[in-house]
């Protein structure tokens, strides 16, 4: 696509993952991005086109929308009861799906490059496509969602869904916006992270809250997806979940206490400082208080 | 609903890159959010009240109204509550419409049909000192109710359901906070009373004409409830099915209650009580002439019949204080002192006095 004479492709940077020296991929896909209808967009103008029941619309929109941790406050427990939380997440989720071939020219990377450099250069060259193409500049295409992109996040939720939902009940899955799920199971999927919590009381077996959130890692593990061992937790009676700190022993939830005295400590040294100065900067990032 | 100032000082025009000076109002305001926020959990272990209020406001009248709920009707009612933070998703509007029980955009029928077949009793009509916009006197309303539950031991640690018909007051409810600077300032008031007695207001919305607290604003008796069809009746227990936790969790608090009537100054023989036991009622009842240690003018007994009314929440109790010192045609007595405008008298006549003391008494206990 061209925009004013020039071709919108996107840029990329990385930033470092937590936990690991590896870089995460961003995609600068802004101008693109501006360009594009948005997943429901396109949705609302399928389903008007080819009149989907709304049931099917209410279903697609069920499975692409996020959880979000405000609905773990509707979470209900009787005081004897203790939660059962288990977690997974899958590694490099958005670099396992492929975009069809017909939308590699949505995914453009950086300027046209001459391909007689790309190749001086090293550049794989599968096929001799690009020794074939010599005398035309190329551009590189991503092939995968990448972060960035404003349809990788609902689409990918989507496939989380679909892939979590084998085992499970639509009734227990959790979206924001739609009604929390009725039992004692809830489960969710966060794009790459799941998450099974369940609410057992003193006798009861943890067996139903284990074998559903085993099924769904099974089910990533059929559909060729990996987990992050260092990152899933087994039968815990207290979690951080997708940002809201579920706890047994309090038997609440809310904001992640430790981040929290961070945050009021650094709010407070803030306002310590204007109290003196009788001014701030506006741009925090970076500021010697935490 | 804290953050008021702080989102009206991070709008003012001008480079969000060049120091700007944080106004003493902000600085309060997030001073108070550091107090505040170790208490901004959700306690999980709060079931539902069982009763349902509904409130509505004129620019001059205010009017709080309630009802019984039963397990099964708390768990419909949950199952179609708008949720926390709900009022803000507004992206996809309409998205919800399509399933069974979701929120709806537009008006949720079945419950306004179940709020017409439910009968309400006044809980307090009062008139605004102030004149002031109909949303802001709907948001006084709900911290009139805030208030009023927060003097309950009853309705600490639980959360409660509302009905209204503003949805202005409905959505700064639900969100926490309002664009409007006035109705912020009505729930920041409310905000640390519902913090420190742990109460959470589930809030909806129905239209003016089905809502029973309407009747209470201009002067009229409280209508009468339309009788119940069994599609709601039906419905209701669908939804009650559907949703077995909640339910059971409920069914375990409130579903086993057995009824208790509590009749004071019951006399020697408690006729009213023996027709409730007949229709299966457990029936207390108290009298000094059946027992000398149930005097009533006795603070310790007083304390220890509030403590009862507390455990045992009877649904219904029948207190009639001797009144003979109250009769209008005891004026012939050159003792009698009471007036229209000095009810009480003066106090000194032996007779006077006792019937002030259990007239003062049986107001605590109906307080």
């Amino acid at each position: 696509m061209w925009l004013h004479g020039e071709l919108l492709s996107a840029g990329v940077f990385g930033v470092t993952k937590k936990l690991t020296s590896l870089l995460r991929l961003i995609v600068d896909r802004r101008r693109r991005n501006a360009c594009e209808a948005s997943f429901y967009q396109t949705l609302r103008r399928l389903g008007a086109i080819w009149e989907l029941p709304d049931e099917l619309m209410a279903d697609i929109v069920h499975m692409s929308t996020l959880p979000h941790a405000s609905q773990l406050c509707e979470f209900m427990m009787r005081s004897d009861e203790h939660f059962s939380i288990w977690m997974d997440d899958v590694s490099d989720y958005y670099y396992r799906w492929e975009w069809p071939k017909a939308m590699l020219k949505d995914n453009l990377l950086g300027e046209p490059l001459d391909t007689r450099r790309l190749l001086d250069r090293g550049a794989r060259d599968r096929g001799g496509l690009l020794e074939s193409l010599s005398a035309e500049p190329v551009v590189a295409a991503l092939r995968c969602p990448a972060m960035g992109d404003q349809k990788a996040a609902t689409l990918s939720q989507v496939g989380h869904a679909a892939i979590a939902l084998r085992h499970c009940e639509q009734r227990d899955w959790m979206a924001y916006g739609f009604q929390v799920p009725p039992g004692s199971i809830w489960k969710g999927g966060y794009i790459d992270d799941a998450a099974t919590i369940g609410a057992l009381g003193p006798g009861d077996s943890v067996e139903p809250v284990r074998a559903s959130a085993l099924q769904t890692r099974e089910s990533f593990k059929e559909a060729g997806f990996e987990m992050k061992r260092e990152k899933s937790l087994e039968d815990k009676r207290g979690a951080v979940v997708w940002g809201g700190e579920l706890s047994t022993k309090r038997l609440d939830v809310g904001a992640e206490v430790p981040k929290m005295m961070a945050l009021i400590c650094l709010t407070v040294a803030v306002l310590v400082i204007c109290r003196g100065a009788g001014c701030m900067s506006a741009p925090l990032e970076g500021a010697p208080l935490c | 609903m804290l953050m008021d100032r702080i989102f009206q000082w991070i709008q003012m025009p001008g480079s969000p890159h060049k120091p700007r000076r944080i106004t003493r109002a902000v600085q309060d305001e997030l001073i108070g959010l550091c107090l505040l926020a170790p208490f901004m959990r959700t306690q999980l272990a709060s079931p539902f009240h069982d009763e349902v209020f509904a409130s509505d406001a004129t620019l001059v009248k205010g009017s709080l109204v309630k009802a019984p709920l039963t397990p099964e009707e708390i768990t419909w009612l949950w199952r179609r509550a708008p949720q926390r933070a709900g009022a803000v998703s507004l992206e996809f509007p309409g998205r919800l419409c399509a399933l069974e029980g979701q929120r709806s955009p537009t008006v949720d029928f079945a419950l306004q049909e179940w709020v017409q077949r439910r009968q309400f009793t006044t809980v307090c009509n009062y008139t605004f000192k102030r004149i002031r916009h109909v949303n802001i006197q709907e948001s006084l309303l709900i911290r009139t109710l805030g208030k009023l539950l927060s003097r309950g031991k009853q309705f600490h640690n639980k959360r409660v359901f509302l009905l209204l018909d503003s949805q202005v007051a409905q959505g700064a409810g639900l969100r926490g906070r309002a664009s409007s600077h006035l109705l912020n300032r009505v729930f920041v008031s409310l905000m640390p009373v519902l913090l420190a007695c742990n109460i959470k207001l589930y809030v909806f919305w129905i239209q003016s004409l089905t809502n029973p607290g309407d009747d209470g604003t201009r002067d009229k008796p409280l209508r009468r409830a339309l009788p119940m069809l069994d599609t709601v009746v039906k419905a209701v227990k669908l939804g009650a099915e559907s949703c077995p936790r909640i339910f059971s969790i409920h069914k375990e608090l409130y579903g086993g209650r057995e009824k208790v009537f509590i009749h004071y100054f019951a006399g020697e023989n408690d006729v009213l009580g023996e027709e409730f036991r007949k229709f299966g009622w457990i029936v207390i009842a108290y009298d000094i002439l059946r027992n000398p240690a149930h005097d009533i003018t006795d603070k310790k007994f007083l304390n220890f019949l509030i403590e009862e009314i507390r455990r045992l929440r009877p649904q219904a109790s029948f207190l009639g204080p001797p009144c003979s010192s109250f009769s209008s045609w005891l004026y012939m007595q050159p003792w009698f002192s009471r007036t229209e405008s000095k009810p009480w008298g003066d106090n000194e006549h032996p007779k006077e006095r006792q019937g002030n003391t259990l007239l003062r008494a049986t107001l605590v206990l109906i307080d």
